[in-house]
């Protein structure tokens, strides 16, 4: 323990507001990109040491329960050549409709991939680091998605090489979603506790059914519709309540993100 | 030396929250180890070298600049105003409730810096629900955190041991 003294206290309050009035001007930047340049690589290196462990992991505890998916995913795996067989015919009746009419533009963008190659800082927030940033057209708000476009969350800060990712499971998330059954239910995906997704202000009168897939609406202006994020795992429908809730399961485990693709709008 | 023990404290730090499961990915490394020296040294270096983390810190995080170095520092100076005449000795309590209450004002002081900046900037209203669940298991799993290092170091170095520590207060200085 020690006295500090007034002057000492002085001097540490003025370089802190000297540190963030420099930072805001852009004057650290060199050292920043430096700090950047020298952290990054360790931190993908642990994000690939955790994402080899968890496997590992799951691997060696949960061996019965591995094996009883592997055959539950080999008997959905046949299931799903037949659904995707009718999808195809289904899209392109669908594309052809949509041409004829011109009821709807489809909405062209391209993406941008990019490792994960850490996690934000501060444990509040759900949220990874990715190595593209502002230089590779990155903007705020567009949307990040995995695979044949499963959503896993939006850009929330943007550097000159690297970007910060919101992940749909964070507190601060909203999404604008709507449920895939016959009302088309609108509502606000939400993150809680980083550990659950949510689906609030589903209007009380729609029929929510467990397993219904729930999409991106496009209501709003970086996120366009059609992006898959999950599917109801509970369904609450309270009488004291305005609207009814979900619990979804993600389409993407949030915890084992390696590599994503930002879309960006032409 | 310095810049070793900035990039071990950062490397740990992102160690523990990429790599540990929920919720023992809420430790809170900076803050503990800060205030562990904060709490064993007498060197004044302890809260530059808080400024610094802190701000290499905050260039992984989303959150406005500077909020959570403010926050850090603040409670550091808060901390070592207490220790100084309150919580005056070095016992293993005094460690447990130095980092109990460290690690709460930390957060506390975090969540109105950034409720201020949300207020000022027409931002959203913060999730408090969801917040205070988060520091629960922060301020929680930090301190036990914080604790096991002491006690862990008390077995190997003289500065940590009380034994050593009391006579120090008693003759020394």
């Amino acid at each position: 323990m020690f006295r500090f003294k007034a002057k000492n206290y002085f001097f540490l309050g003025l370089v802190f507001a000297l540190l963030i009035f420099f930072h805001y001007l852009g004057w650290l930047s060199a050292v920043e990109r430096g700090a950047h340049a020298l952290i990054i690589p360790i931190s993908a290196k642990i994000t690939r040491w955790r994402g080899a462990s968890q496997d590992s992991y799951n691997y060696f505890v949960n061996q019965k329960t591995m094996v009883e998916e592997y055959n539950k995913c080999l008997n959905k795996n046949q299931n799903l050549e037949v659904a995707d067989a009718k999808l195809k015919d289904l899209e392109k009746e669908n594309t052809e409709i949509r041409k004829q009419l011109n009821f709807f533009h489809r909405q062209n963008f391209i993406s941008v991939v990019a490792n994960v190659v850490g996690r934000n800082s501060d444990s509040m927030e759900k949220m990874v680091i990715i190595d593209v940033g502002e230089a590779a057209g990155i903007k705020l708000g567009q949307s990040v998605v995995v695979g044949d476009g499963v959503l896993v969350g939006t850009i929330a800060k943007i550097e000159k090489d690297t970007s910060l990712v919101r992940l749909i499971n964070d507190n601060q998330s909203k999404i604008a979603a709507t449920i895939l059954n016959k009302d088309g239910s609108l509502g606000v995906v939400e993150g809680g506790y980083g550990l659950s997704v949510r689906m609030n202000f589903i209007p009380r009168n729609e029929t929510v059914l467990i397993g219904d897939k729930i999409i991106t609406s496009g209501l709003e202006q970086a996120i366009p519709r059609g992006l898959l994020i999950g599917e109801i795992a509970v369904a609450e429908n309270e009488a004291y309540q305005p609207f009814q809730q979900a619990v979804l399961a993600t389409a993407a485990d949030l915890s084992k993100l390696i590599i994503v693709s930002v879309l960006i709008f032409n | 030396m310095l810049f070793l023990t900035i990039l071990a404290i950062l490397t740990v730090h992102i160690f523990v929250v990429n790599f540990l499961p929920f919720p023992f990915n809420h430790i809170n490394i900076i803050v503990s180890l800060l205030l562990l020296l904060l709490s064993v040294t007498s060197n004044k270096k302890v809260l530059w070298l808080a400024l610094v983390i802190s701000y290499f810190s905050e260039l992984f995080s989303s959150i406005p600049f500077g909020i959570g170095a403010a926050a850090i520092i603040l409670s550091l100076v808060i901390i070592n105003w207490f220790q100084l005449n309150i919580l005056t000795n070095r016992s293993v309590s005094m460690v447990f409730f130095s980092a109990l209450f460290g690690i709460t004002l930390y957060r506390t002081l975090f969540v109105i810096f950034l409720t201020a900046n949300n207020y000022f900037f027409n931002k959203g209203i913060l999730p408090y629900k969801e917040i205070m669940a988060d520091a629960g298991w922060e301020i929680l799993f930090s301190s036990l955190a914080l604790f096991l290092f002491y006690l862990v170091g008390a077995k190997f170095l003289k500065r940590l041991n009380q034994a050593y520590t009391k006579s120090e207060r008693v003759y020394g200085d």
